[in-house]
């Protein structure tokens, strides 16, 4: 589908373009036809921020910024490098680390308390968190969606650092998530729901797409109250809603959506996958879903 | 290509020079900052509209940048998207402590301009500085990219880790958003 937008997308990068080779201001703008009119203040936005000139910093500033960072440079070298070992105990330190790793193997034999073999390194992955399905974390990233397998270990906190179930987490929420990557496999270890109030570089957007299922306990004209694994879930329908099946007060849905500041969802699609009348699939009602439902409470 | 980012050591690929990195090779550092500060700083003081704090707070990115190489992982993503988003967390951080302070200490507001002391180039800024605080981080690191150091498209897709569509419908998501709050800003004045 083509929207109104994407022309003024269109438009305004052509624009851009042109300005930046040199051409006229008022030309670009002629050129935009009866767009004109809502190109103008894009591009004088655009301006705007070029007019502004950016006073250069002080070379003073410059060193002082390098002598910090060799600072911490020196510090996080220091760290690394092993202590100063006198030659005369290298041989005992040497006896008890081979005894230590003799201890940790007839453990890892006898107990299959630690995996070997194992290729798998360390990560981080931040990003949205889009559904829990079947065990697995779907992330949206900046690089793209990310699949992430939990295990019974895996540690789920809330950002007080209270442990919480996996399926307790909203979608759409921002997570942190220490990833072990075996060849291509990623299991999580750790899963840390970030502050809502805080600005999550790293992640994208609020337009991430977020699904979950759940049952329908209320339907207030356009707005839909979902009980989902997370916990009460308040979806608002909109013209641009594809309803799928009859939304009533127990029926099982299936939402597809965005996530909003306040915590609610706006529904992309929305289907009705058990109950609920003659839900089901069976029954599409295409778009314009805002009178979806019936009533309701 | 105009506004090309490139590393001045040619016979190091950026991949190289992360693996020095996270040995903590203080040549490698010097690469980092040498290329970097430029960016870090116009990119920072476009937000905060001050030298001093903008000087200090692109010095910070690095120190930032230097505790956290290690969790940087080298896949493709561009080592310089990591510090505008390391640089964009210190703002958010900067703004925080300096909202809290002014409110600790009840002082007029920074942002309102002073009668009569500032021209319009500075009240431009200003305004300018505080709707890009509003923005996403992506939003604002497009515009800076874009409109402040002028890149072109494919840089700035280079850069953002992002294809040139996607950057261009970035740019027009952050247009429409800047255009909205100076507006705001305009009316409520």
């Amino acid at each position: 589908m083509i929207r109104m937008s994407d022309d003024l997308n269109e438009l305004l990068a052509r624009c851009l373009a042109r300005l930046a080779a040199g051409d006229d201001f008022d030309a670009c703008l002629r050129d935009a036809g009866p767009r004109a009119t809502e190109l103008r203040p894009l591009l004088e936005s655009a301006a705007s921020l070029r007019s502004v000139p950016v006073e250069p910093y002080s070379p003073e500033a410059f060193h002082a910024g390098k002598t910090r960072l060799r600072a911490t440079l020196a510090d996080r070298a220091h760290r690394r490098r092993p202590a100063y070992i006198a030659p005369l105990w290298r041989s005992a330190i040497f006896l008890a680390a081979a005894a230590a790793v003799a201890v940790v193997a007839l453990l890892a034999f006898s107990t299959d308390l630690f995996r070997f073999g194992s290729t798998g390194t360390q990560a981080q992955v931040q990003g949205v968190l889009s559904s829990v399905q079947d065990g697995t974390l779907v992330i949206t990233t900046l690089d793209g969606e990310v699949r992430i397998a939990l295990r019974d270990t895996t540690r789920v906190v809330d950002p007080q650092g209270q442990a919480q179930a996996p399926e307790g987490i909203p979608p759409g929420q921002n997570v942190l998530v220490d990833v072990q990557d075996d060849g291509g496999a990623f299991t999580a270890t750790r899963v840390e729901i970030e502050r809502e109030d805080e600005e999550h570089e790293g992640a994208p957007g609020p337009e991430v797409k977020v699904e979950f299922s759940g049952s329908v306990t209320a339907v207030n004209g356009g707005d839909i109250t979902v009980q989902a694994p997370f916990g009460t879930a308040l979806v608002h329908l909109t013209d641009k809603t594809e309803v799928r099946g009859n939304i009533a007060p127990g029926a099982e849905v299936e939402v597809h959506a965005t996530r909003q500041p306040d915590g609610s969802y706006v529904a992309k699609e929305i289907e009705a996958i058990k109950g609920g009348g003659d839900g089901g699939d069976d029954h599409p009602e295409g778009s314009g879903g805002s009178d979806g439902g019936e009533g309701g409470d | 290509m105009p506004g090309v980012l490139t590393l001045p050591d040619t016979a190091l690929t950026e991949a190289d020079l992360i693996s020095r990195a996270k040995e903590f090779r203080p040549e490698a550092w010097d690469v980092i900052y040498d290329t970097y500060f430029p960016k870090m700083y116009t990119f920072l003081y476009a937000h905060v509209g001050d030298r001093s704090a903008a000087e200090d707070l692109a010095a910070e990115v690095f120190e930032q940048a230097c505790r956290g190489i290690h969790r940087f992982q080298y896949r493709g993503v561009p080592f310089a998207s990591w510090l505008y988003r390391i640089a964009h967390n210190i703002m958010v951080d900067f703004h925080k402590r300096r909202r809290r302070t002014e409110s600790i200490d009840a002082e007029p507001a920074r942002d309102l301009p002073a009668a009569g002391d500032l021209t319009d180039t500075v009240a431009l800024r200003d305004q300018l500085a505080r709707a890009l605080r509003h923005l996403t981080g992506e939003q604002a690191r497009v515009l800076v990219l874009r409109h402040i150091e002028g890149l072109d498209v494919a840089s700035t897709a280079i850069i953002l880790g992002k294809k040139d569509n996607a950057v261009r419908a970035l740019e027009f998501r952050a247009l429409r958003a800047l255009r909205r709050l100076l507006s705001r800003e305009d009316r409520g004045k």
